[in-house]
């Protein structure tokens, strides 16, 4: 299960995760992000209640990644779990985010 | 566009299927959890594909090829609905139970497909199964996309590499490796910027293809002895999960190819060693985990009674030359290297691939053949262990095609035996400094891939250090592992706190790089001896997952000076183009001085044809042959001899100065000096000096 609560504050756009984020729930998560507005400049991730995040769910970071860098937003993530920040380390996934 | 791909024209349980693409082997995410399924059988009769909840004992789902979704020898299926992050699966096979006739099919046992990209289970390094239950291993299916940006092999001249052998779990694992994610592909990454400082630009990492890690486990003296080198392919299309940090996240695959992509980042290439002449399956024994399930006959060199023909010495021969297996290794290394971005293959027990069905060695395998003209392959490094447990030694003579290098195993043996003081090989060691043109005539200096000490034996700190091996502690009353190893202890078997065995150990270790590092060929260096690790004398610590194998990296501290001799000596031998020139020519050059010339106490007067124990050696470099920033000479003096002796240094041009730039007498190697001739040398020890204006 994966619970996603948007927040929209100027330009800054607020995803807080819950959850999981797997294969069957990545593709609501992929929707969150490309669906977000060329008008935004700041894309915050909060992930201080996502509980895990598989390789379905990595990919889909990518691809938030590679639009807002197309769109020349910032991409960011805080309040990691230290099992989601080990996820993103350990297979050199941080480099996707930029810092706050 | 959808394709009839999206139509699934069975059902079976509430699983929906229909027949398949047969090609790519292995299991393939089509699209929208669609998978493909294809494998391959000659002599089965009929196949099942068995999928799994992840962990779950019984499957969910046991689906049959039906005969329309057979072509030719090949069975292949389209399954929607899966999640492939939950899913396992395997395949049984029923056929022929006629072992006399080659053939081991027994249709109760789930079978691990070949092309399987990862395995599920074994997610944990040594985490022994639930008692009473027998180990299966299944697939797992993995996308194989990844975010490589620019990325790809990076394709330096093998003539430039400097290779460093480790381990992946040996390099970190050790207390005071200082790394978060010990023993882990993450871990490695962490070790970066140190490999980047010794200067090495190649690692090669010892088997990484899954493995049975519990293979002939067993408790000795209160240790737990597994298979730690893991040269025992379950699996030749995964890689061991066990060496990921994220493996329980699923993530394998993406953190080896971080992994990977961070190194090509640092320049430095990622080399694997690769064990294609037998499988975990073992002998008549042995467990049935694929192969032998699925296609005995096909896969293994059979006797006419369907024994398994042994010139691995672990228990069964991989039949490489058959049409089916060569294909399959092709796949295999095509894949590694387009999916991982893997810059080269150091081939274990090569030469069984040069074996015919019958085992006997063939002049030109098509195996081998093949490898060399592979297009994917085409840049990718090929280095064979040219002998095999059978007797087949081909050091020299390994068919080649003029793509493949060998482990230079008389390079390693006559340095070892020269450094210990035996004149006798002192004609031999000019043969091997110039790249052993002796062996590679038809080659060039490219093919002598050079090493002191691999995996295989003693580190170079041991080979100082110990007369004989102390295998004790792998609990076969040190009958394993090798009795010739041409090492000398320098006077006290083992550790001691006698300085003057001390310091020649040290002295023996920089004599030893130093030449390496000197010669042509590629130099290959064993992870930590550069700081001196220790197996404890253990020359076969294939067993040893703890202290005796992992790297003491309290060791790099406490022998900084040899890491920095190794640190120079690297250096030195990338600022100088002619020691890597992979062309055989020692003639006169634009310096108007032979390339290669050999000295003795007098310059140029040498006996090249009798035993010696000193002698000088020196490469003429010039901006116009080499492309060097400048001319120069440089000039190495050797005594293996235990008095002290002088050698007078060759006269270069007018304008330019002998300085010293190392000399392993001295502790401390890091100021250069200007020297005169003659110089002297201590016992056993060895200066190199460059003169340039």
């Amino acid at each position: 299960m994966l619970e996603i609560k948007k927040e929209i504050e100027g330009a800054t756009v607020t995803l807080s995760l819950g959850g999981r984020v797997d294969v069957s729930s990545s593709a609501m998560l992929d929707e969150a992000l490309q669906s977000l507005s060329a008008d935004v400049e700041t894309v915050v991730l909060d992930a201080a209640n996502l509980e895990y995040i598989s390789s379905a769910g990595l990919r889909v970071l990518l691809r938030g990644a590679k639009k807002m860098r197309a769109q020349g937003a910032l991409y960011t993530i805080r309040n990691m779990t230290p099992v989601v920040q080990d996820a993103l380390e350990m297979t050199g996934m941080m480099a996707l985010f930029d810092e706050e | 566009m959808k394709t009839m791909d999206n139509y699934p024209t069975h059902e079976l349980g509430g699983i929906l299927y229909r027949s398949g693409h047969v090609s790519p082997f292995g299991a393939t995410i089509l699209y929208e959890n669609a998978i493909n399924f294809s494998v391959f059988s000659k002599h089965a009769t009929s196949c099942e594909l068995v999928l799994y909840h992840r962990g779950e004992e019984e499957p969910f789902a046991v689906i049959p090829f039906s005969e329309e979704f057979r072509i030719g020898n090949v069975y292949s299926m389209i399954v929607y609905g899966l999640d492939y992050e939950e899913l396992e699966y395997g395949y049984r096979f029923d056929g022929p139970i006629d072992p006399q006739g080659g053939h081991r099919f027994d249709y109760r046992k789930t079978l691990l497909d070949p092309y399987a990209k990862m395995v599920a289970g074994r997610e944990r390094w040594g985490e022994l199964p639930a008692s009473g239950r027998e180990f299966v291993h299944r697939g797992k299916v993995i996308p194989e996309d990844f975010d490589w940006e620019t990325d790809k092999p990076l394709e330096l001249p093998l003539r430039d590499l400097v290779i460093y052998e480790a381990h992946v779990r040996g390099l970190t694992m050790g207390a005071e490796s200082g790394v978060k994610y010990k023993g882990s592909f993450a871990g490695l990454v962490e070790k970066i910027p140190y490999l980047k400082e010794l200067g090495v630009n190649c690692v090669e990492l010892l088997p990484i293809f899954e493995f049975d890690e519990l293979e002939n486990n067993r408790v000795v003296d209160g240790e737990r002895l597994v298979n730690y080198w893991g040269y025992s392919t379950v699996d030749f299309f995964a890689p061991k999960a066990g060496y990921a940090a994220s493996s329980m996240r699923g993530l394998a695959s993406e953190e080896l190819k971080n992994t990977i992509k961070q190194f090509h980042r640092s320049g430095i290439e990622v080399m694997l060693d690769v064990v294609f002449n037998h499988t975990a399956e073992g002998n008549e024994k042995g467990p049935c985990i694929s192969f032998r399930g699925i296609d005995n006959k096909t896969y293994y060199l059979l006797t006419p009674e369907g024994y398994y023909y042994n010139f691995s010495g672990c228990g069964n021969t991989m039949n490489c030359n058959n049409a089916v297996v060569r294909n399959f290794i092709l796949d295999c290394l095509r894949y590694w290297v387009s999916v991982y971005h893997i810059d080269g293959f150091r081939f274990d027990l090569a030469s069984i691939l040069s074996r015919d069905a019958n085992g006997a060695p063939m002049s030109s395998p098509p195996v081998l053949e093949s490898l060399a003209q592979d297009p994917v392959l085409g840049k990718t490094k090929l280095i064979a262990e040219a002998w095999d447990a059978g007797g087949l030694y081909q050091v020299g003579s390994f068919p080649a095609w003029g793509r493949w290098a060998e482990w230079n195993g008389k390079y390693r043996d006559c340095l070892r035996r020269f450094l210990k003081g035996e004149a006798e090989c002192g004609p031999e060691m000019l043969m091997r400094i110039q790249g052993s043109p002796d062996l590679y005539a038809n080659r060039n200096a490219e093919a002598s891939i050079n090493f002191v000490t691999c995996h295989d034996g003693f580190t170079l700190n041991d080979l100082v250090s110990y007369n004989d091996k102390h295998n004790e502690g792998n609990g076969e009353a040190n009958c394993d592992g090798a009795n010739d190893n041409n090492s000398w202890n320098c006077g006290v078997e083992g550790v001691t706190d006698d300085a003057e065995v001390n310091a020649l150990r040290v002295r023996q270790i920089k004599n030893a790089v130093a030449l390496l590092l000197l010669s042509r060929g590629v130099p290959m260096i064993l992870a930590g001896d550069e700081f001196r690790n220790s197996q404890g004398g253990n020359n076969n610590a294939y067993c040893q997952d703890n202290a005796i194998s992992w790297l003491d990296w309290g060791d790099l501290e406490r022998n900084r000076s040899t890491f920095e001799f190794f640190k120079r000596m690297i250096e030195l031998r990338k600022a100088h183009p002619v020691l890597r020139r992979a062309q055989f020519y020692s003639g006169v050059n634009s310096s108007g001085y032979p390339e290669v010339s050999f000295h003795g106490e007098r310059a140029w007067v040498f006996d090249a044809m009798n035993p010696f124990h000193t002698f000088g050696f020196m490469f003429a470099e010039t901006v116009a042959d080499h492309g060097a920033e400048q001319d120069c000479f440089i000039y190495c003096g050797v005594n293996t001899y235990w008095e002290e002796r002088t050698l007078e240094l060759p006269i270069v041009p007018a304008g330019m100065q002998w300085r010293k730039v190392a000399y392993t007498f001295e502790e401390e190697n890091y100021e250069e000096a200007a020297a005169e001739s003659p110089i002297a040398l201590m016992p056993r020890s060895l200066m190199v000096l460059v003169a340039k204006r």
